[in-house]
């Protein structure tokens, strides 16, 4: 308690009330980061170092699972692959979500609340669910298909739209899409409308204005909603395994396997390392461009 | 059950007897002069260290009625669970368990004290008796235990240096299928599923054990295909990395691959019985094969942990699962073969065949069963390997 009190005289800052009640405000969020995320974080990449002999870990330290990572080019072709698509399905919903976005948060004004919802609505059916839709209207005698053979564009089915990289990058981008829809609705809808006035008025056209003015000004939405996409594509294995062809597996198959089907948790912590390592870079650059911190808008 | 135990106030009480009792009718028999002092202290000393560490504990006096239990979704099912808790005023509780090795990790952390039962398959079952989490099996107390088919009594996966570890329930080898309208003569070797003219139309099952069912096919065979060298563990990769591109889907549970046939995405695969089932009440033209080469299979048993809290009430649950009630609920929910002669016997005929329990003998020996792969994690590697790379 002194030392609260010394510091608020010293900082002539908040009442040590406020003081506790910004430490009791805190407290639960901090501990459940600490107990539940940060301390089970260290513990699995401690296992990174260790190995495992049939049924026991050993808790030697070993470099071996990260040599076994790059001598084996299994595991650096899965990671780029994985980067690769996670980088192809962020920049196709940032092309989708940038006008919806923009309509939603610029020219709507009757019934947003409702197209909001609309945009969350997939968010409540199971993901699950949500990716064997996709073989329903992808398949070989799948609703998209008959169409097309319907409409005589095609004579046959194309098998190419189910179990394909195409056909994951599709899911993927319908699955994540909301996750780059609302970050990028809140950056524009806080756009003053004052600023697009002002670049009309000094005679900017359309493109100018959308390049000098609105884009600079949404980049935070902009990363942040490719932080969410590409994260959730590069840790999911489910639409790999479902959707995607023969082969295409990424990542997080390869390290779910490791633990839950070869008992090698070692193996599989150390194949965290170098997602992280690309997580963390993107945070990085994307504190650079304001998306995590006060945005500047 | 109460009128069994009313005490004949004419006829000396053994403590066995008292010890059935409740304490407080103990108590007031002793009051009316119905017990003497001497079977009173009797009985408190027979009771008296369970009386006090029940007290001690605090939970105790509800885990005798309770089971927690690790294991594959639907072996508990309310449908036929509830029969058991009735009769036996106890609860079953069930954590589902996502793999073999989900469950043996779950046990170790808890070394084998987290939770009271477990159905292992019989690629777990050598694991969690080496690492000592689950103990022998006392047949004595499984009144439905001689019904079962001689060949599930003790079978090498769970019979180990003379000890039985586990109640053998469920079983299924994985055969091969094929769409009939298709494929008009029938496939006779798992070759069919590398063979190029049905390129686009094969599925097989997205799991390394499956290494073993091509092991089949390498020349010369293995002596034990679940035991596999790193030149034949490199024969397999081979025909696997052979296979990929003809590959259409890998596939991962049982429903999803009833899909793939019902959908019409494949032709050929590898199968369970029960997807068959699924495939054809979905409308597709399916038939089973046993190719030459043999066929592998699971199975399912029930093991006590070794840190289980309540052993009898654990002989309790097991013999009723391998009663008719239990059977016919495993048979019914998830469509897997039972064990339990007296109850396949009453099945209808076309059930008992679909499911090849018509005539065990036979195809059990047809049937290489799993086993603990003890390097699975080089399996995995090599699995993925060839279906990832």
């Amino acid at each position: 308690m002194a030392t609260t009190v010394a510091e608020s005289k010293l900082t002539d800052q908040p009442q040590p009330g406020q003081m506790l009640r910004g430490i009791a405000l805190l407290a639960p969020p901090v501990v459940w980061m600490l107990v539940f995320y940060l301390i089970p974080l260290v513990i699995l990449l401690v296992y990174a170092f260790w190995s495992v002999d049939y049924l026991t870990v050993v808790r030697e330290l070993t470099l071996e699972n990260f040599k076994t990572i790059v001598t084996n080019d299994l595991y650096p072709r899965v990671i780029l692959r994985t980067i690769a698509i996670a980088a192809i399905v962020t920049s196709i919903d940032i092309a989708l979500a940038f006008p919806i976005a923009y309509f939603l948060a610029r020219k709507v004004t009757k019934h947003r609340e409702l197209l909001l919802m609309l945009v969350i609505f997939p968010l409540w059916s199971s993901y699950l669910v949500r990716a064997f839709a996709w073989r329903t209207i992808l398949g070989t005698n799948g609703i998209l298909n008959s169409f097309l053979q319907w409409a005589h564009i095609t004579d046959q089915p194309l098998t190419f739209l189910l179990f394909s990289k195409e056909a994951m990058v599709l899911t993927f981008s319908q699955v994540w899409l909301p996750f780059m829809i609302l970050p990028l609705y809140t950056v524009l809808d806080q756009l003053p409308k004052s600023l697009l006035e002002a670049a009309a008025d000094l005679g900017g056209n359309g493109w100018q204005t959308f390049r000098r003015v609105v884009l600079p000004l949404a980049l935070p939405g902009v990363v942040a909603g490719s932080l969410s996409v590409f994260s959730l594509t590069m840790g999911d294995y489910i639409t790999p395994t479902l959707i995607g062809g023969p082969g295409d597996q990424l990542i997080g198959k390869i390290i779910a396997d490791n633990f839950g089907t070869a008992n090698n948790w070692p193996l599989g912590a150390a194949l965290v390392f170098p997602l992280l390592l690309v997580i963390f870079t993107m945070l990085v650059v994307a504190n650079r461009f304001g998306a995590l911190g006060r945005s500047s808008v | 059950m109460q009128s069994d135990h009313t005490i004949d106030p004419f006829r000396t009480v053994s403590v066995d007897e008292l010890t059935q009792l409740d304490p407080a009718e103990v108590w007031s028999q002793y009051r009316s002069g119905r017990i003497s002092r001497r079977d009173l202290t009797k009985f408190f000393g027979a009771i008296g260290l369970a009386a006090m560490g029940s007290k001690l504990l605090g939970g105790q006096a509800l885990a005798a009625t309770e089971l927690n239990a690790i294991v594959w979704e639907g072996y508990t099912a309310e449908a036929f669970a509830k029969k058991w808790e009735d009769a036996n005023d106890a609860k079953i509780n069930s954590t589902f368990m996502a793999s073999s090795d989900d469950a043996f990790a779950q046990l170790q952390a808890g070394g084998g004290s987290n939770f009271d039962l477990v159905t292992a398959s019989n690629d777990l079952t050598q694991r969690l008796v080496d690492a000592k989490l689950v103990q022998e099996i006392d047949t004595s107390k499984l009144s439905n235990f001689p019904d079962l088919v001689e060949q599930f009594q003790k079978p090498p996966y769970i019979y180990f240096d003379d000890k039985l570890y586990g109640a053998n329930f469920a079983w299924g080898p994985t055969v091969l299928l094929y769409n009939t309208e298709t494929i008009t003569t029938a496939p006779t070797s798992w070759n069919a599923l590398l063979d190029e003219q049905y390129s686009g139309r094969i599925a097989t099952w997205n799991a390394p054990i499956q290494i073993a069912q091509y092991a089949l096919l390498l020349d010369p065979r293995p002596d034990d295909i679940y035991v596999l060298d790193d030149d034949q563990l490199a024969g397999v990769k081979d025909l696997l990395v052979k296979q990929r591109p003809l590959i259409r889907a890998y596939w991962n549970f049982g429903g999803e691959l009833a899909e793939l046939y019902v959908n019409g995405e494949i032709d050929i695969s590898d199968a369970w019985p029960y997807a068959t089932l699924q495939a054809q009440e979905g409308g597709a033209t399916v038939a089973e094969v046993w190719p030459e080469e043999g066929v592998t299979g699971w199975s399912d048993s029930w093991m006590i942990t070794s840190g289980a809290q309540n052993v009898d009430l654990c002989y309790s649950w097991i013999d009723f699962m391998l009663g008719p009630d239990g059977q016919m609920g495993v048979l019914e929910g998830n469509k897997y073969a039972i064990t339990n002669q007296k109850v396949i016997d009453s099945l209808p005929e076309d059930l008992r065949a679909s499911l090849y329990m018509d005539n065990i003998a036979e195809w059990y020996d047809k049937i290489l069963m799993w086993k603990n792969v003890p390097n699975m994690d080089k399996w995995l590697q090599v699995w993925q390997e060839a279906t990832a790379s």
